[in-house]
Order: structure tokens, then sequence, then C-alpha cells
């Protein structure tokens, strides 16, 4: 699908998304850091899906609002083909958002339930003066969008909870197909779905990609499913990410202790295999982002943290070609 | 793709009609809210037909047939005998109840849509402005919502009302004011929470300006809690302009209102009570009637809540 | 070995304002000592229904109705769970039969200490007093790995992280040494690494106990490695039950074969398509007089329309309601 030699479309440097906590009362304006996001770099090139995986709370869906520009990041750069997203106005932004959009994981709440589906799915193209709202070329592109996403264009009238929740799915992929495109964040979209629907909507994202040329930021929690549909993957944990690789290397030999971890705490189906297999079981919670552990984020829960890793913060580097890892041990 | 559904048929009638067998259908499941919406329109019908349907001038004295008893009461020992040309039988003044309370609707009527359009628009806007932009704006408003329902609400007209006089706009006026913070509180929590709202989110990934957002994605979200609570704050302003009048405050004594009905009828609660009790009827049915309506529009408003209860 | 619990033409149905719902028709499973059965499927299959049935949580009330037997052998006598008293199911539940639910911050009292909570059930099934009961307490505590137990025992639920609240109702569903364990999705809310761990603990307290487990889930990886056999149902009904590797070597129904091919294998190229199934799952406003799979199922023909299927024996204590299953078995062997 890709190869190494494709072009750069996005650039994300040592990016930061820190929130501040508003303590409680009118006179009380001591504010708390939480850094969701707290030094982010990879690239996503044209034409891939870049997955991008962790538990809940370690900043994986921040990371893609940051990179959208839908939360403006604290610190660091986002360069979209070449144009620094981080330094331009509002209104520069809101005409950067046809290029590149985001399909959301709660399909139920990401779609009005006030408006009737076929005014959720020309909403872009009214709003960036493409089509006048009633116009006859509106209507053609509304029906051409919902055959690409397999929908019946007879439902334009019908309400968001009319539909299925894989249905809803696809009025969302929809929406954000409007313009056309060329970068897609995934956020969980698929994590509420049925398993069999789950397996429609990706083979829907993939036929996508293949006919319009997408890339996308696939955000996950689903191992599997990361490890199929993405080319390139980088693993989070508390607002840093601790490993990046093709594929096939961080999934056939991960180096990061956490992602060894993970890796070998997601289950498959495969009976045989998962009887015989040695999980490394993880000791402990995910620490609070509000008070992340010294030095490396992951030495309060790692197997094989020693002294260095509480003290010292381990560099994010490349160990391999376009293999990135941030820990002291490798 | 077609939704594969079996056992149950699917529905292919035209949309209109879908949608009025829902309406049918929600009438038919709330008897209460029918019958509240029947006493209101009943109210309209009053206060607009009211020198139409009435048999007197509200104001037309006839001492002589003064403190005369509704028409099914029996003889008794008053001066004067019952009869069905006063069915609600008449004042001291000899005015017609009937015809009175017919009237008083108007009274009623005005101060409670006027004042609820009053405030309805004060806590819009104001209650928009809080909870958009929110950060210092929204303390602010917040906090001076809070001191002002603080202060106990009868104190704060009563000093209103002595200050500006006695007249229907400063009725209104004084409801619109001080009605206002509800509306405040209702507006700001709906675009507090539909801010949070993934498709809000989405409109601004898509692109949609501030103005956008806020007319096409937040604004259809209050209709619904504002008819329901205009509805409901009504009823209450009704009632409190009642007491108002109960007080002597509220409209000047020759217009005649529920209140200054009452207010007129206190001397003679215990010897003529019904002059008392025909205002109190009509309030109290009022409220009821609009109390109804208002459970029931809540419930029809929201699209999802119609599915979710059909 | 004689069952444990035997499940027989459980059907549940309620009745609503859209019309009555069939949420479960016709399931029978046995269960024997020891085992981990899990109870496959997607959304709205009836899964949850029918162990809340088992547990007498479905409100008797008109407009449910509920027929079958569920007999329960506790080596003693036997008893008809469907048919007990509020009384004497109150005793079998948190008594006899543990369960653990997926939302543990539902199902935990809020103004209660985890100490209190996990005490009152032991002193009302067990008889114990007070500080007995607090003993206890803690043993339990620090069986499903809850360190500084003897302090924990103090703390509020929202106190504890999803996975620490997890063991808690853990503990509270092993705390009368219960014979069953219904655990209905207990790691669906939890990250992957809390899930393993979550999984692990009741693995092998399972094995320490000889608990007899009902695992509820959607996800056909999870229980994979952790249960003997496996009930895969669909629109309230049973379709295919079978020994684990079985199963998962032969899948014999089309939807059992089309869950798993929604999976995607560890080694697949992401060039290739996952195998999705068309469609939803429908709305079961009637009774099933046909197939409940036959609108999605890509091998339907004329029968699968009218007559609905039963469970047939394929050998190995594999079971499919489907009329080709022998065929669809076949073309793996």
């Amino acid at each position: 699908m890709s190869n190494e030699n494709n072009k750069t479309l996005i650039e994300v440097q040592d990016l930061k998304v820190h929130f501040y906590l508003k303590a409680s009362g009118f006179f009380n304006r001591k504010r708390q850091a939480v850094k969701a996001v707290d030094g982010v770099t990879f690239d996503v090139r044209e034409n891939e899906t870049f997955g991008l995986v962790g538990e809940s709370g370690c900043g994986k869906s921040t990371t893609g609002r940051g990179i959208l520009q839908l939360i403006r990041p604290t610190a660091g750069s986002v360069r979209f083909e070449n144009i620094e997203l981080t330094k331009l106005g509002k209104e520069a932004i809101r005409c950067m958002r046809p290029k590149m959009q985001m399909i959301f994981q709660d399909s139920y709440d990401s779609l009005n339930p006030r408006h009737p589906i076929g005014r959720i799915i020309s909403d872009p193209l009214v709003i960036h003066g493409i089509a006048r709202r009633g116009s006859a070329e509106l209507k053609e592109r509304v029906s051409e969008l919902m055959n690409m996403v397999c929908l019946n264009p007879g439902y334009v009238n019908r309400f968001p909870h009319e539909f299925s929740g894989g249905q809803r799915q696809r009025i969302g992929v929809a929406r954000a197909l409007a313009l056309n495109p060329k970068f897609i964040v995934c956020d969980e979209s698929i994590s509420a779905l049925d398993v069999s629907i789950q397996a429609q909507i990706v083979n829907l994202l993939q036929e996508l990609q293949e006919q319009f040329g997408l890339s996308y930021l696939f955000i996950a929690h689903d191992l599997n499913m990361v490890r199929f549909i993405s080319n390139r993957v980088a693993v989070m944990y508390i607002g840093k990410i601790m490993e990046m690789a093709d594929r096939q290397t961080l999934f056939k030999s991960p180096l990061h202790p956490y992602t060894k971890s993970l890796i070998s705490a997601a289950p498959t189906p495969n009976p045989k295999f998962e009887r015989n297999r040695q999980r490394i079981i993880l000791s402990g919670e995910v620490p609070s982002a509000t008070n992340p552990p010294k030095g490396c984020v992951f030495n309060t829960r790692c197997p094989i943290a020693f002294e260095r890793c509480s003290q010292e913060i381990p560099e994010y580097r490349e160990v391999a070609p376009q293999h990135f890892v941030a820990c002291h041990a490798v | 793709m077609s939704l594969p559904s079996y056992g149950k048929l699917a529905d292919n009638r035209p949309r209109w009609l879908q949608q009025l067998a829902t309406f049918i259908r929600l009438v038919k499941r709330d008897k209460g809210g029918a019958f509240g919406m029947l006493i209101v329109i009943l109210l309209i019908f009053c206060a607009v037909f009211a020198n139409h349907i009435t048999p007197y001038d509200p104001s037309l004295q006839n001492l002589r047939e003064g403190k005369t008893p509704p028409a099914w009461f029996p003889k008794g020992s008053g001066k004067v005998t019952p009869s069905w040309a006063h069915p609600l039988g008449t004042d001291p003044l000899g005015r017609d109840l009937l015809t009175r309370i017919i009237y008083g609707s108007r009274v009623s009527l005005t101060v409670g849509v006027f004042g609820v359009l009053l405030a309805c628009s004060l806590g819009l806007i104001i209650g928009m402005i809080g909870g958009y932009l929110g950060g210092r704006v929204d303390d602010i408003i917040v906090n001076v919502i809070n001191i002002m329902l603080g202060i106990p609400y009868l104190l704060l007209v009563v000093v209103i009302a002595t200050v500006l006089g006695r007249s229907l706009i400063n009725v209104i006026l004084i409801f619109g004011i001080t009605d206002a913070p509800v509306f405040v509180r209702v507006t700001r929590s709906v675009v507090l929470r539909a801010r949070e709202c993934g498709y809000v989110e989405a409109a601004v990934s898509i692109g949609a300006q501030n103005w956008r957002i806020l007319f096409e994605q937040i604004l259809p979200n209050l209709v619904g809690p504002i008819i329901t609570l205009g509805t409901l704050e009504m009823s209450n302003l009704i009632f409190a302009e009642a007491g108002l009048g109960f007080l002597g405050l509220s409209v000047p004594p020759s217009v005649p209102s529920w209140g200054n009905m009452l207010n007129a009828a206190r001397e003679y609660i215990l010897s003529y009570p019904w002059m008392a009790m025909w205002p109190g009827f009509s309030i109290m049915i009022t409220a009821v009637g609009m109390n109804l309506m208002g459970d029931w529009l809540r419930d029809i408003m929201d699209p999802r809540q119609r599915r979710a209860r059909r | 070995m004689e069952p444990l619990l035997t499940v027989k033409d459980l059907s549940v149905s309620f009745n609503t304002t859209d019309g009555t719902v069939y949420a479960v028709n016709n399931i029978s499973f046995d269960l024997y000592p020891g085992e981990t059965l899990a109870l496959v499927g997607e959304s709205g299959c009836g899964k949850s229904v029918t162990t809340m049935s088992l547990l007498g949580l479905i409100p008797k009330i008109s407009g449910n109705n509920m027929s079958g037997t569920a007999v329960f052998n506790d080596g003693v006598s036997k008893k008809d769970l469907l048919k007990m008293s509020e009384e004497g199911i109150r005793k079998v539940r948190g008594g006899q039969i543990g369960f653990v639910f997926q939302d543990p911050l539902n199902s935990l009292n809020p103004v209660m200490t985890i100490g209190q909570q996990i005490a009152e059930p032991l002193m009302e099934h067990l008889k114990i007093d007070k500080n007995e009961a607090e003993r206890r307490t803690i043993e339990l505590l620090e069986r499903v790995h809850i360190p500084d137990a003897a302090d924990r025992i103090r703390i509020y639920p929202h106190e504890l992280s999803g996975g620490m609240r997890q063991r808690v109702m853990i503990a509270i569903a092993i705390s009368c040494s219960p014979k069953i364990l219904i655990a209905d999705e207990p790691t669906t809310a939890l990250d992957v690494t809390i899930q393993a761990q979550i999984v692990d603990l009741i693995e092998n307290l399972s094995k320490e106990l000889n608990l007899s487990v009902i695992w509820i889930t959607h996800d056909l990886s999870v229980v994979a490695g952790l249960a003997d056999r496996v009930l895969v149902m669909y629109a309230g009904t049973g379709i295919e039950i079978a020994q684990v590797d079985e199963l998962y070597d032969y899948p014999s129904h089309p939807y059992t074969r089309g869950l798993l091919g929604a999976l995607p294998n560890p080694d697949m190229e992401s060039s290739k398509r996952l195998i999705s199934i068309p469609g939803s799952p429908p709305d079961i406003y009637t009774a099933p007089y046909s197939c409940v799979f036959a609108s999605r199922c890509k091998f339907a023909f004329d029968l699968c329309h009218k007559e609905l299927p039963k469970l047939v024996e394929l050998g190995n204590n594999h079971q499919a309601a489907c009329f080709i299953a022998e065929q669809l078995r076949s073309e793996y062997v």
C-alpha cells in the first residue's frame, strides 16, 4: 500500500498539549497542569495508516486533536504539507480544515440528533461555500457520498437515532469525506461497535484509502486491529511515545518493555496459542497524568527498571532505521 | 444497505403522516397533557374574545344586585335572590363575577406571556454569553444570578412595585426581570452541556464558524427546555401576579384581574366566600393546566425521548 | 459427571410499548463443576438477560415472561432457580452463585466502605460476627491481590481505580465460597494490561476454588485462552456450542465463522480484507420462526427463511443450529 519513499504529509515535532485544571472557587486561581501530551514526535506519510495505541488516558486522542488544532497545542510544531499549523490564526485553520478531517468514536454523540443525516453530510460543503443548501448539485453530492459509504441515499431525511451503530459510523465517514480530505484522524472510530460491524467499517476505511489515497491516523486501544490496519505504529504511555516502528518490526520484535507487555496482554482468537503463551502481566495501574512518575514514566510498572530509570528521562532515539525507542535498557 | 429486521413491519408511510400519527399517539398516551392543553386553549379563547362572550361590562355596577350568590345556591337569608342572570354571582358593587373572571384572564395571560417573553429573552442572551464564552464573564454572571436568587423574591417584587407604581407595564417589567435568572440558569447549563457534545466538536472539525455553531448546533437544544420552562414559569407568573394583586401592588384596582378580585373579596371572605372562590379557582385551574402542558411538552420536544418513550 | 447447572429451554420476553421483545429464546446448556463456559455474542443477543434470569434479577412483573428450567444441583438437593421464591433466590445469589458485572462503580454502593460491602454478605450468608467478618474480609482482599488490604477496607469505591474496583467485586463474589461465578463482561471497561490482570486472577481463583465460571463477553479473543466450552448466541438464540478448540478450529455456523473472520489475525497482511457480516442484528419483536441469521447469511436458501433450525449434534459434543452445519464442518476436515 505505501512504502518508505512516500512523501511526508504531516510532521509532528515535540508536540505538547498541557491542560490547566482550574481550582474551584471564584477567588482561588491556582492552576494545576496536566501534561496530556508531552513531547511527541512522529510523521504521517501520504497514503499511509499510522496507528497510535495506548491505554486510556495516555493522551492518544489529545494528540489527534492537537494535530487537527481542535485543541491548540501548548508547544511544538505540526506541519501539514509544510504549513506550520500551530502558527496559523483561527480563520486560516478554518480554511485548512477541508484537508484534514476526523471520524469520532461515539457516532451517537458526534451526530446532531436534531439534524437529518442529509444535512449532517452536506454541512461541510455548505460551510465552505462549495454548494448552496437545497441546490441540486448538493443533493447529488450527498447521494454520491452516501453510496460511497454503502448507505441507501433514500434515507437522507432520516435522523441519526433511526440508524444502527454501524450505519451511524458510516454517516460520520461520509461527513469526513465530503470535502475530499487528504488526512483523516480516526479516533477510536470502531471501538464502540460490535465485532462484525467493526470489520465492515475497517474494510470501508481501507477501500476508501485505496480509492482516494487517504492518510489515516488510526487511534485505538485494540492492538490486533491496529496491527492489521496500520503501516507504522507508535505506542504511547502517559503523554509520551515509548516506541515507534513499522508494524512488522514493532509487533514481531518489540524493544520497549511496555510494548512487549502490551502485545503479550492482548488476547488473540486462538485457544491453543493463548493457553501456551507466557504473558507478561504488568503489576499496578497506570499512574495519573497530573502526577506522572519521575524519570521514565513507565518505571513504576516496568519489569526491568533499574535505578537510572527513576531519575533520568530516557531519550527518544532511533535505534535502528525507522525504529524509535525511549528506554534506557535498549 | 437496508436495516434487516424480521418481524417488525417497516414504516413506509409519508413523513408527515408518521409525524401526525406520532402526535396523536402522544396525545393519547399522556391524557394529562392533552387536558392541560385544553385548559390553556380555553383560557386563550376567553382572553381574546372576552368582550364577545361576556354578558355584561366588567365594571358595570348595579348596587341593587350586589352580593348575589351563584345561581345554584339556595335562597338563604341574603337580600338578593340568586338567578341565572349572574351565574357566578356578583361582588359588593353588583358587578357580574363571571364577566370579571373572564376579563381577568386577560391580565393574567398578558402578564404571563409578556413576562415570560421578557425573562426568556434576557435569560437566553445572558445565558448564552455566559455559557459559550465561559471564563471571567461566566463567573460574574453566575455570581450575580446567585445573589439575585438569594434575595427573597416577594421582597424584591414589593420594593420594585412600590417604587415603579401600579401599571400593567410595570408588572410585566418586574416579573420579566425577577424571573430572568431561572432562564439564565437553564440556558447556561444547556449551552455548557451542548458545547461539550461531540457534534459541536465535529462542527469545529469541519470548519464551522462560531456563529454557525451557536445558532445551528447549540440553539436548537434550547428550544425544548425553554418552551417547557416558559410554560411552567408562565403559570408561576400568573400565580405571582395574583399574589401581587392580592397585596394591592399589581394593576390599578379599576382593572378586573384575579388578584384584584381576591383583594376586594378579602373582607367578605367569611360571609360571601364565593367572591374569593372564583378567582381562586381560576388561578388554580390555570396553574394546573399549564403545568400539565409543560410536562407534556418536555417529553415531546426531544426527538430522542420521543423514541425512547414511544 | 453430573452437571452443576442444567438450563433447559430458557425463554425470556418483555412486553414494551413497542411490542414484545423476545430477548432469549429456548436457550439450553449444562455447566459442569470446575468448568468455564463462555457465552459469546454481540450487544443485544440476550447473553446478559440469560444470566440475569438465572440470578433472579428479572423483575417478576406482568409483561415479563419467563419459561424453561434452570436446575441447580448443589450436591445436596436440586432446585429450579427460575421457580424459587424471592427469599430463596437471594440466598443463592451471592451465596452459592457469585457474580461480577461490567461496571463495578455501578454495582458498588458509593456511600459504604469496601470493607462494609464485603463483610455484609459474609455476615448474612455465613452467620458470623463482625470481627470474624472483618478478618475474613482482609483475607479475601489479599486473595484478590489488593495491596495493603488491612488499610484498604476503610476506603470508598471512588477512591479505587477501575481494576481495583473489579477486584473488590470479585472478592465479594467469592466471599461465600460459591460454586458458580457469573462474570458479565468483567474486563470490557478495562485497559488491556489491567484486563490481563483480571483474567489471570479469575482463572487462578477458579482453579484454586474449583469454581464453575460462566463468562459472558462479546470478544472471542478474551475467552479463547480461558474457556473450556463456548456457547455462541445471536438474536436471543443459542446457535452453536462446542469445546473451545473444536469451536475455533471448526466453526460450523455461518455466524460464528463471520465473528471469527471479523477479528484480525496477528499474522494477517493488511492488504487482505476482514470477513465482515453484512447488515446488523435484527430487532427481535417476534418469536423466531425461521433462522434468525438468515437475513445476513451468505449461505441462506429457501428453507432458512421458512423453518427454525434446531441444534444438531456434529460429533465431539459440538452442536450448531444450521441446516448446513455438517457440510460447513466437513469443509475444514
